[in-house]
C-alpha cells in the first residue's frame, strides 16, 4: 500500500512563535476519500497548502507519491477556500487555461460538466454565484485528472442540492480514476456517506487519523451515572454530563468491562468526530495519550 | 503559459497601446506641422546643418524667426511627456502583475496548475516586458521624428532631456518603471496597486536622475581647447563650457544608457521573483 500523501513530522510556523500545524504524521493511502475535520484555526488550510506545494514546511516533510509537492503539480488538484478564479475571465477562458497549463487536461470532460451544470461558458467568472464558481473550480481540477484532490471547504458555498451533486461527482470521479481526495469541511453530518478516512485536527495537531471503520471499531460510547469514568481503567477521550448522567467517548479496552449501570455502543461518525473535537476542553491531558 | 499571460493581460495591453498610439499621433502631427512650416524656408536655403537658422538672412527667410515661438511648447511637452507617459504605463502594468493575483487569491489557482511557479513568473514578466519594450520603442521613434524638424528650425533645448526622450531611452525607462513597480508591489510592502505605482514612480525618477548623471559623466567626453572654447551646436555640454559629448556619441551613449537601465530592471525583477518564490499562500 503506497501513500499518495505522506506527512512526516510536518510543521509550519507563522511569524515567530505560532505554529499553524505541528508534528503532523499522516499517511493517506491511494484512492481514499479523506475528511479533514477541525474547528477554525486548527490547521486544516495550512495542511492542505503544504500538501499542494503552496507553502514550504518549517519542519518535517510532506511527499506526494514519493516526491515534493512542487515536483508533482500535475498530479495534484487543488481548490482553495471560496474557489478563487480570475474574475474578469470567461468560464471558457478559464477552462482553456486549464488545457494550456495541464498536460493531462480532459477538455471534453470539462465542457460536458459545465454544460450539465447549466453554467454559461461565455459568462465572466465575477458574474457567477459562489456555488457556480466552486463548480467551475472543481471542473478544472477534475479535468486535470490528478491522483490527489485537495479541496479546502468545497461545500461552503453550495446549497444542499449542489452539495449532493458535488459530493456525488467527486465520488464518481475518484472511484473511476482511483484518485484520493482530501477535503476539509465543517459539515460533519454530510461527510459520513462518502468518506472512508478521517483526520481530526485541533490546535495545529493531528488528534485522530485513520480508516473510519477501524476507528469506530476502536472506540465506544459509554454512558452511566455521573462521574463513572473516574473509576476503572477507561481511556476517556471526552465526556459530557447532562441530567445526572455522564456520556463519554472512550478507546476500546478489552480489560475494561462495562459494569452495572453502564450502557455501551459503537460511536457513530458524528460522535467520533465531535468527541475528538471536544477533548481539549473536557478531559485531562493524560487521557489523550 | 504565454497564452494565458496574454489572455489575462490583453485588456491592459489594449489601453497601454491606445495611450501610446494617441501620444504618437499627437507627436507626428506636431512634427509634420513643423516640417510643413519649414518647407518654404528649406527651399529658400535659409536652413543648413550646423548653423543657427537666424544666421542667414535672405529674401525668402522673413518669418523664420516666428517658428521658435510657434513651436516652443512642443519641446518641454514631449521631452518630459514621453518619459512620464512611458513610466506611468510601465508602473501601471508592473504593479498589479503579481500583486493583484495575490490580492484576489487567484495565485492559489495559478500556482497549483501543472506549470512551475518560476515559469508562471517568467512568462508573465516576459510577455509584459516585450509589449512594453515595443511601446517604448514606438514612443522613442515617434518623438525622434517629431524633434528633428524642431531642431532644424533652431529650437534647441538643453539637450539632456531630449536625449532621455528619444531613440532607445524610452525602452529602458518603461522597463525600469515596470520592474520597479512589480518589485515594490510583489515585495508585499504595498499590496495595493495605486500606492505601489506612486512609490514606483518616485523611485523611478530618482533612479533615472542617478543613471542619467552617471552616463553623462562616466562615459568619455571631449574637451574644447583654446582661448575661446566653443562646443559644437549639436554636442551635449557636461559642465562648464569645455567638456562635452559630440553628436557622434549619440548612439553609444543611448546604448550605454539602455544597458544601465536594463541591468537595474533585471535586478528588480529578480527581487520580484524572490518575493514571489518565498511567498506563502
Amino acid at each position: 500500500m503506497t501513500a499518495v500523501l505522506c506527512a512526516d513530522g510536518l510543521g509550519r510556523r507563522y511569524g515567530r512563535g505560532t505554529w499553524g500545524l505541528r508534528d503532523c504524521n499522516v499517511d493517506v493511502p491511494a484512492g481514499r476519500v479523506v475528511a479533514l475535520v477541525g474547528p477554525n484555526g486548527s490547521g486544516k488550510t495550512t495542511l492542505l497548502h503544504l500538501a499542494a506545494g503552496l507553502l514550504p514546511p518549517s519542519a518535517g516533510t510532506v511527499h506526494i507519491a514519493g516526491l515534493a509537492p512542487a515536483r508533482q503539480l500535475a498530479r495534484i488538484g487543488f481548490v482553495a477556500q471560496d474557489a478563487p478564479l480570475w474574475p474578469r475571465l470567461r468560464v471558457a477562458d478559464v477552462l482553456d487555461a486549464g488545457r494550456h497549463l495541464n498536460p493531462r487536461f480532459d477538455t471534453a470532460l470539462a465542457a460536458e460538466r459545465i454544460g450539465r451544470l447549466d453554467i454559461p461558458p461565455r459568462a465572466r467568472i465575477h458574474t457567477l454565484s459562489g456555488g457556480q464558481r466552486a463548480q467551475v473550480a472543481l471542473t478544472m481540477v477534475l479535468a486535470k485528472q490528478p491522483d490527489l484532490l485537495l479541496l479546502d471547504e468545497p461545500l461552503a458555498n453550495l446549497d444542499p442540492l449542489a452539495r449532493r451533486d458535488f459530493l456525488a461527482s467527486m465520488f464518481a470521479a475518484c472511484t473511476e480514476t482511483g484518485a484520493a481526495v482530501v477535503f476539509s469541511s465543517h459539515a460533519v453530518g454530510e461527510l459520513e456517506r462518502i468518506c472512508d478516512y478521517l483526520i481530526v485536527l485541533r490546535d495545529g495537531r493531528v488528534r485522530l487519523a485513520g480508516d473510519i471503520d477501524d476507528l469506530r471499531g476502536d472506540h465506544r460510547v459509554v454512558s452511566g451515572p455521573a462521574g463513572w469514568p473516574q473509576s476503572g481503567g477507561w481511556s476517556v477521550i471526552s465526556a459530557r454530563s447532562t441530567a445526572g448522567r455522564t456520556t463519554a467517548l472512550v478507546r476500546s479496552d478489552p480489560g475494561a468491562v462495562a459494569g452495572p449501570g453502564l450502557d455501551e455502543s459503537q460511536p457513530t461518525f458524528d460522535e467520533l468526530v465531535l468527541g475528538y473535537l471536544d477533548d481539549a476542553r473536557h478531559t485531562p491531558q493524560e487521557a489523550l495519550a | 503559459m504565454t497564452w494565458f499571460a496574454w489572455r489575462q493581460h490583453r485588456g491592459q495591453a489594449l489601453w497601454a497601446a491606445l495611450t501610446v498610439a494617441a501620444l504618437c499621433v499627437l507627436m507626428l502631427r506636431v512634427g509634420l506641422h513643423a516640417s510643413h512650416t519649414l518647407a518654404p524656408f528649406r527651399a529658400a536655403g535659409c536652413i543648413s546643418p550646423g548653423h543657427d537658422p537666424g544666421e542667414r538672412h535672405g529674401s525668402g527667410c522673413a518669418g523664420l524667426e516666428g517658428f521658435g515661438p510657434d513651436f516652443n511648447y512642443a519641446i518641454p511637452l514631449f521631452e518630459l511627456g514621453v518619459p512620464l507617459v512611458v513610466a506611468v504605463i510601465g508602473a501601471l502594468v508592473g504593479a498589479p502583475l503579481v500583486a493583484r493575483e495575490i490580492e484576489q487569491r487567484t495565485h492559489l489557482a495559478a500556482w497549483t496548475q501543472s506549470v512551475p511557479r518560476r515559469r508562471w513568473y517568467t512568462a508573465k514578466v516576459l510577455t509584459a516586458a516585450t509589449g512594453l519594450a515595443l511601446t517604448g520603442l514606438l514612443a522613442g521613434l515617434a518623438n525622434d521624428r517629431l524633434q528633428r524638424p524642431l531642431t532644424e528650425g533652431g529650437l534647441t533645448s538643453s539637450r539632456w532631456p531630449w536625449f532621455f526622450s528619444v531613440g532607445l531611452a524610452p525602452v529602458g525607462e518603461i522597463l525600469l518603471s515596470f520592474a520597479l513597480a512589480l518589485a515594490v508591489a510583489a515585495g508585499a510592502w504595498l499590496r495595493r496597486t495605486l500606492p505601489a505605482v506612486g512609490i514606483a514612480l518616485a523611485g523611478f525618477l530618482a533612479l533615472l536622475l542617478c543613471t542619467g548623471r552617471a552616463v553623462q559623466t562616466l562615459t568619455p567626453t571631449s574637451h574644447t581647447t583654446g582661448p575661446r572654447p566653443s562646443v559644437p551646436r549639436d554636442g551635449w555640454i557636461i559642465h562648464g563650457n569645455s567638456s562635452y559629448h559630440p553628436a557622434s556619441q549619440f548612439w553609444p551613449l543611448q546604448v550605454t544608457f539602455l544597458i544601465t537601465l536594463l541591468v537595474l530592471a533585471t535586478g528588480l525583477l529578480a527581487f520580484g521573483w524572490r518575493a514571489t518564490r518565498t511567498r506563502g499562500a
